[in-house]
C-alpha cells in the first residue's frame, strides 16, 4: 500500500479499476459460452479462473515480488505510460547490477525459447487446447478418426479441413498422423508446387518410392497374381528414370496406390488450387481409388485429406470428381475470444521449458523465472498491451500476425533493459500490424520530396498521369523563385533522384517501357497518396517545402 | 527501427520461415552486410541470389544448392552441379520445384553427415520484384520454403520496393516479418568503420560508404617510402574526409554507395598534397635521415577541405548522373602540385593568393575554387567559369544522354552533336522539332507566305497561365507529352520554310526559270540528297520512323528521337547556331 500513496501511479490504478468491472463482465459471459460449447473438462473452471484473474489489471495490491528492488522497478515500468521516453533510469540499473550478471544466460535461454515458441504459436495453443480450440480439437478428433479407420480397417476416406489462415490446419493433421500407431506412407503435395497434375503425379511416385522402395522391390516378385502388377513394376521403373514414364501411365499408378504393403495418406495442401487443374483429374483418379476400396480384398487404405481456406471449395469440383468424394468438411478455427487471444501471449511468452537447463544453475532459474513471470503478467495486464491486443484480436485473428507482433519486443531486450515493455509492444504494432504505406516518406531527401510535391500540384492542375519533364519544370519554377531551397537545381541531376522514386514504385509507370519514348516523356502515376505527402512534408519540418505544398490547397 | 543486428540476433536465436527487409536507399549494402554478419555466426549458411542474376528458376535452384554446398562447377568435369555421391550423378536437382526441394533435402542430410548439427540455412534474395515479373510461379514457394522443405530454413527478401508491391495475390504467401531499414541518417546507429580503429565508433553510414567501393584497398601493403592513398597512417583524416563528403552530397542523395563512389574519386586527389609535401620533404632531407609520414595538423586539413569543397560539388554534378566516371573524372581533376603551396602558403587575403596562383600559372578551375568560402554557395558566374572549364575528353556523339545539361552553351552533347552533323541535317533536326512540338493547324501562321514573298505577320500567342480550370479534360501541353508523329511531307515543308528564310539564295545564284519566290527552295530540297539526310538522321535515332516501311500509303510518319533531339534546349543551341531563334517558331512555349 506504501506505493499507492505515491502520486504517479495513482491515476493508472484508477482507470484500470473500471476495466475490471467491464472485464469480469466479460470472463462470466465466456464461461457461459464456453458451457454451450459442451467440451466437458472438469478441470477447465477452476483453470479458468486462474487464467482470468492473471489477465486483470493488477488489483491494488501488488504482486508478491521477490526483492524489494523490482518494486521499486516495478512502479517504474508504469510510468512510462504516463510520461513517454522510458529511459532507463538508475534505480533499474542498481537492481540489474545485483541481480544480472548469472541472469544473462537466462534472458538469452529464454528470449531463444519465446522466438522458438513464437515461430509455431500453436504448440502453446495446443496445450491449452481443450480451453482454447474446441473447434480444433473437434476437428482433430475426427481426422484422427477419419485416419485410424484407413490404417486399421483399410478404408477408403477423404476429406477436406477447412479453416482460415494459421488455424492450424497443417499443424492438425500432422499431429494426427504422427500419433497414429502404425505409421502409413504419407505423401505430401502442395498446390503451390504441383501446378499441374504431370508434377503431382511425379512426386506421387517419388514419395512413394522413397517410402515403399525396399519393400516394394522385395514384394513383386512374391504376388504374381495381382492385376495392378504391371503399373507397379511400371513404378519401379520410376525408380531409376522418372522421366522416361509417359503422363498416361502415372495416372495408372494412383490405382495401384492400394497395393502397397502399407495405407497411404495423401495430404493435398492448398486443395483449391487443384481443382483449377485441366479436367481436375489427379483428383478424380484420387477420389475414384478411394471410392472403390472394398473392405477384405486385401488392399490397405488409402485417405486423401485436403487443406484449403476457401470456403467454397467443394463447388469448384466437377460432377463426376464431387460424387465421388464424402463430402466431408471438417472446420478449423482460430481463436474466438480476446482471453484466448491473451492467453496464447501468455502462452508464447512464458516458455516452459528453456534452452540447456543444465548449463545455469538450478537456482538462479527459478528466481529468474519467477522474476520473469511476473514482469509478464505486468506487461500483459499494461493498459496499452491490453488495448493492442484487443485492437489487434478485432482486426485479424490470425496467430501469426501476434506472433510478429511480439518479435520486436523480444528482440530488444537486452541485460540493460530486460523487461518487455508496452512501448516496444506499440512500436512493433506500426510495423507489423497495419503498415504505414510508406513509413520512410518523411526521411526522403529534399530533392524526393520536391518530386513528390510537384506531382501532387500536376495532379491537382489536372495532369494525373505526369511526365518527368513536367515535374522537372515544376520543380525548376519553385526552385528559382524560392530563395532559400537548400539545393540549386543545376542540370537535370534530379533525374536520378526520380530514378531512386520509381524503382520504389512510387512512381508507376502508367503504359510499358518504349524505345522510341524518351526517359523524360514516359508517364507515371504517383502511387503515395496525398495525405501522405502532406503528412510528410509537415513531419520532416522544411518549411519551404510546406509553404509550397500548401500553395495548391 | 529494427537494425541489422537484430534481424541476426532474430535468424541466430530461433529464425523466423520469412523475413522482408525494405530498404529503399541501399538493398544491395544491406544485403552484404547481413550476410557477413550471418556468415560471421556459427552453424549458419547463406546463399545470395540476385534476381537479377537469376533469372530463371533453374539459375535460382542451381545458385542455391551449389552455395550451400560451396560447389563450384569447372569447366574440366562439365559444369556439374552439385551432387551428394558419385553414385548419384545423374540426379538433377533443377528440374523442378519438387526436384530443388529433394536437393535441399539430400544436401542437409549430406551436410549434418559432415558437421554433426545441420546448419541453419538462410536464404537472401535481393530484388525479388523481379521475380514477380519474370517467374511469379516461384514466389510463394519461396516464401512457404520451411514448411514446404520441412528444413531449418529462412528466407531473406532485401528490396526497395515494399512488400505490398510485390506480394502475390489471394493471399498465397505467408506474411514476413517486416524489416524497415530507413534512411540512413548521421545520427543514426554506429559500427565499427575501419578495422584499425576498432575501440572508435562512427555513424553506420559512414562504414557503408566506406564498405561500398575502398574498404578493401586499406588492407594493401603500403610501404612509407613511396606512400598511396590508402597508407594507414590516413586512417583517421579519410575518417573526417567521408564525413566532410557526406555532408556536402545528403541533400542530394542518401545512398551510400553513391555517396561512396564519389568520395572515392576525390580521394587520392584529396591526400595527393600531403603526399607530395611529404615527397618534398625527403627530397630536401638527406638520403640519412627517415622522414615519418604523418598526419597533418588540424589548420592543415581545414585548409585541405577548404580547398576541395568546390570539387566535391563539382563531382556530385558529374559522378552522380554517371556523366563520366570516377577513374576519369579523378584523372582531370587530379591537382597538380602547385595546390600544396597555394594550401601551405595561403596568405590571408583572397587577392594575394589570386595573384599567386596567376603567377604560378596553375590550372585555371582552382582559382575560383578558392576564394570561395566554405559556407557561401558559388555564384552562378564562378559556376559557368567551372564547367567551362571542364575537360572535354568526353567529346563524343552522346545521343542518347538523358541529362543533357542545359545551363550553358557549352554543353558537350549538343556542341557536339552541332559541329559533327552536316548544315542541312541540322536544319532537318530542327524542323523535326518543329514538327514535332507544333500542332499542325499553326503551321500556316508561323511559316505561310502569301504569293508576293511577303510573310504574313504571325500574331503573337502565348499561353496564358491558366485562370480558370475549364470543364473536361486538360490539355497538356505538347512540350510535357514529348514529342508528337508527323508525316514526312510536313517536315519537308517545314524544312522548305526555315531555308527559305534563314538560308535563301542570292537572287543573282537562282537560275533564271525560277521566277516565284521560294520556287527554288523548293526544289531543293525534294532532292534526294535531303532524303539522304533523313535517313542518315533516322539510323542516328535523332528521328524515329514509326510506320512500318512496309506499308505504301500514306507518307511515313517520323518524330524525333529520345534524348538530345527531343530536348528544347539542346535544338535551341543548334539552332543558335544556325542563326534561327527556337523560341519564335514554338507555338506554344512559356518560357
Amino acid at each position: 500500500m506504501g506505493t499507492k500513496r505515491k502520486s504517479a501511479p495513482t491515476p493508472t490504478r484508477s482507470r484500470p479499476a473500471k476495466r475490471i468491472t467491464r472485464r469480469d463482465k466479460n470472463n462470466d459471459q465466456e464461461d457461459s459460452d464456453d458451457q454451450l460449447d459442451c467440451l466437458p473438462t472438469p478441470s477447465r473452471p477452476t483453470r479458468r479462473v486462474q487464467f482470468s484473474t492473471a489477465s486483470l489489471p493488477p488489483p491494488p495490491v501488488p504482486y508478491p515480488s521477490p526483492s524489494k528492488p523490482s518494486l521499486k522497478n516495478s512502479t517504474q515500468l508504469q510510468t512510462p505510460s504516463l510520461s513517454p521516453p522510458p529511459r532507463p533510469a538508475s534505480p533499474t540499473k542498481k537492481i540489474l547490477g545485483n541481480l544480472l550478471p548469472h541472469h544473462h544466460d537466462c534472458l538469452d535461454d529464454y528470449k531463444r525459447a519465446i522466438l522458438h515458441n513464437l515461430q509455431s504459436p500453436d504448440v502453446v495453443h495446443e496445450d491449452d487446447e481443450d480451453l482454447n480450440a474446441p473447434a480444433n480439437l473437434l476437428a482433430s478428433h475426427h481426422v484422427t478418426d477419419l485416419l485410424r479407420g484407413t490404417t486399421e480397417r483399410n478404408e477408403g476416406n477423404s476429406c477436406l479441413l477447412l479453416g482460415p489462415r494459421s488455424s492450424g490446419k497443417t499443424r492438425i493433421i500432422e499431429d494426427c498422423v504422427s500419433q497414429l500407431p502404425e505409421q502409413p506412407i504419407v505423401v505430401r503435395l502442395s498446390g503451390w508446387i504441383h501446378q499441374t497434375d504431370r508434377l503431382a503425379m511425379r512426386e506421387i511416385a517419388y514419395q512413394l518410392d522413397q517410402q515403399t522402395s525396399s519393400t516394394l522391390l522385395q514384394d513383386i516378385p512374391g504376388d504374381p497374381d495381382e492385376d495392378e502388377n504391371p503399373f507397379v513394376s511400371s513404378e519401379s521403373e520410376a525408380i531409376s528414370g522418372l522421366d522416361s514414364i509417359p503422363t498416361a501411365h502415372l495416372h495408372a499408378l494412383i490405382s495401384c496406390i492400394p497395393t502397397l504393403p502399407r495405407s497411404t495418406i495423401v495430404i493435398l495442401d492448398a486443395f483449391d488450387l487443384f481443382t483449377l487443374h485441366p479436367r481436375q483429374s489427379l483428383l478424380y483418379s484420387l477420389l475414384d481409388t478411394v471410392q472403390s476400396l472394398r473392405m477384405g480384398s486385401g488392399n490397405k487404405g488409402l485417405a486423401v485429406v485436403g487443406l484449403t481456406t476457401r470456403m467454397d471449395t467443394i463447388n469448384m469440383l466437377e460432377k463426376r470428381v464431387k460424387s465421388r468424394f464424402s463430402g466431408r468438411m471438417i472446420r478449423t478455427a482460430t481463436p474466438r475470444k480476446i482471453v484466448e487471444w491473451i492467453n496464447t501471449a501468455r502462452g508464447i511468452l512464458m516458455p516452459r521449458h528453456t534452452g540447456d537447463d543444465d548449463r545455469m544453475e538450478v537456482e538462479d532459474e527459478s528466481t529468474f523465472r519467477e522474476m520473469w513471470n511476473n514482469r509478464v503478467e505486468e506487461f500483459l495486464s499494461d493498459n496499452k498491451t491490453v488495448r493492442i491486443l484487443e485492437e489487434t484480436f478485432s482486426i485479424t485473428r490470425d496467430v501469426r500476425t501476434l506472433s510478429r507482433l511480439l518479435i520486436q519486443p523480444i528482440l530488444s531486450l537486452t541485460p540493460a533493459s530486460p523487461w518487455l515493455t508496452s512501448d516496444q509492444l506499440e512500436q512493433s504494432a506500426v510495423t507489423q500490424r497495419i503498415r504505414p504505406p510508406y513509413p520512410y516518406l518523411h526521411q526522403l531527401n529534399y530533392p524526393s520530396l520536391c518530386l513528390l510535391i510537384a506531382s501532387v500540384h500536376m495532379e491537382k492542375t489536372g495532369y494525373p498521369a505526369i511526365t518527368f519533364e513536367m515535374l522537372h519544370e515544376c520543380v525548376r519554377d519553385r526552385i528559382r523563385t524560392s530563395s532559400s531551397a537548400p539545393i540549386q537545381l543545376n542540370g537535370r541531376s534530379i533525374g536520378m533522384t526520380f530514378e531512386t522514386l520509381i524503382s520504389a514504385r512510387m512512381f508507376v509507370a502508367v503504359a510499358g517501357p518504349s524505345s522510341t519514348i524518351g526517359k523524360e516523356f514516359v508517364r507515371y502515376r504517383c502511387a503515395v497518396h496525398r495525405q501522405d505527402i502532406k503528412q510528410a512534408v509537415e513531419k520532416c519540418g522544411q518549411t519551404n517545402l510546406k509553404t509550397w505544398l500548401s500553395k495548391g490547397y | 527501427m529494427t537494425t541489422i543486428a537484430q534481424v541476426v540476433s532474430l535468424i541466430q536465436l530461433s529464425s523466423f520461415p520469412f523475413i522482408f527487409v525494405n530498404d529503399l536507399t541501399s538493398a544491395r549494402l544491406t544485403a552484404t552486410s547481413l550476410i557477413a554478419n550471418l556468415d560471421a555466426k556459427q552453424n549458419i549458411q547463406t546463399v545470395r541470389i540476385d534476381a537479377i542474376v537469376c533469372f530463371t528458376p533453374r539459375l535460382i535452384f542451381d545458385t542455391v544448392i551449389n552455395g550451400f554446398t560451396h560447389w563450384e562447377p569447372s569447366w574440366d568435369d562439365g559444369c556439374m552441379n552439385w551432387s551428394p555421391d558419385d553414385q548419384q550423378l545423374n540426379k538433377r536437382y533443377n528440374d523442378s520445384l519438387d526436384a530443388f526441394l529433394h536437393g535441399l533435402k539430400d544436401m542437409q542430410s549430406h551436410l549434418s553427415k559432415k558437421n554433426q548439427i545441420p546448419p541453419r540455412m538462410v536464404l537472401v534474395v535481393e530484388y525479388p520484384e523481379r521475380l514477380k515479373e519474370g517467374m511469379p510461379e516461384t514466389l510463394v514457394p519461396l516464401t512457404r520454403l520451411r514448411e514446404l522443405s520441412n528444413l531449418d530454413v529462412t528466407v531473406v527478401f532485401v528490396s526497395a520496393q515494399r512488400w505490398e508491391d510485390i506480394k502475390p495475390p489471394l493471399g498465397a504467401a505467408l506474411d514476413p516479418y517486416f524489416v524497415d531499414m530507413g534512411i540512413p541518417t548521421k545520427e543514426g546507429e554506429y559500427a565499427i568503420l575501419l578495422p584499425l580503429h576498432r575501440l572508435t565508433m562512427f555513424p553506420a553510414v559512414m562504414k557503408q560508404i566506406s564498405s561500398s567501393f575502398t574498404d578493401h584497398l586499406w588492407s594493401m601493403p603500403s610501404s612509407s617510402s613511396s606512400p598511396n592513398p590508402y597508407h594507414p597512417v590516413f586512417q583517421p583524416l579519410y575518417v573526417q574526409y567521408l564525413s566532410f563528403v557526406y555532408d556536402i552530397c545528403h541533400t542530394f542523395t542518401d545512398d551510400p554507395s553513391e555517396i561512396g563512389y564519389i568520395a572515392a574519386a576525390r580521394w587520392p586527389g584529396f591526400v595527393k598534397p600531403i603526399i607530395d609535401g611529404y615527397k618534398l620533404r625527403s627530397e630536401e632531407a638527406g638520403p640519412d635521415e627517415a622522414i615519418e609520414l604523418e598526419v597533418p595538423t588540424t589548420e592543415f586539413i581545414m585548409r585541405l577541405t577548404r580547398h576541395f569543397k568546390p570539387s566535391l560539388s563539382a563531382a556530385l554534378e558529374k559522378l552522380y548522373p554517371r556523366h563520366t566516371n570516377a577513374a576519369d573524372w579523378a584523372a582531370a581533376n587530379e591537382p597538380n602540385e602547385s595546390v600544396l603551396d597555394q594550401i601551405l602558403g595561403l596568405p590571408p587575403s583572397p587577392t594575394k593568393s589570386h595573384h599567386a596562383t596567376d603567377d604560378e600559372g596553375m590550372e585555371e578551375d582552382e582559382l575560383p575554387q578558392i576564394q570561395s568560402s566554405p559556407t557561401r554557395p558559388r555564384s552562378e558566374r564562378i559556376r559557368s567559369l567551372h564547367s567551362a572549364s571542364q575537360p572535354q575528353t568526353d567529346y563524343f556523339l552522346p545521343l542518347f544522354s538523358f541529362n543533357p545539361n542545359e545551363s550553358s552553351s557549352s554543353t558537350p552533347s549538343s556542341v557536339a552533336l552541332a559541329n559533327t552533323l552536316p548544315r542541312i541535317s541540322r536544319f532537318i533536326l530542327i524542323s523535326a522539332f518543329i514538327a514535332s512540338m507544333n500542332p499542325a493547324k499553326s503551321d500556316l501562321r508561323m511559316f505561310g507566305r502569301g504569293l508576293d514573298g511577303k510573310k504574313r505577320k504571325r500574331r503573337v500567342i502565348r499561353t496564358k497561365k491558366q485562370t480558370k480550370p475549364t470543364s473536361g479534360p486538360a490539355k497538356i501541353p505538347q512540350r510535357y507529352l514529348g514529342p508528337a508523329l508527323f508525316p514526312l511531307d510536313r517536315l519537308i515543308a517545314i524544312l522548305g520554310a526555315l531555308l527559305e528564310e534563314n538560308d535563301a539564295p542570292d537572287s543573282e545564284d537562282m537560275p533564271d526559270e525560277f521566277t516565284i519566290p521560294g520556287e527554288y527552295t523548293d526544289m531543293e530540297v525534294r532532292r534526294v540528297g535531303i532524303y539522304a539526310s533523313i535517313t542518315q538522321l533516322t539510323n542516328l535515332r535523332l528521328l524515329v520512323r514509326t510506320s512500318p516501311p512496309e506499308r505504301l500509303d500514306g507518307p511515313p510518319m517520323y518524330k524525333t528521337g529520345p534524348g538530345v533531339a527531343s530536348s528544347y534546349e539542346d535544338v535551341s543551341i543548334i539552332a543558335k547556331g544556325l542563326g534561327i531563334t527556337l523560341s519564335d517558331l514554338i507555338w506554344e512555349r512559356e518560357n
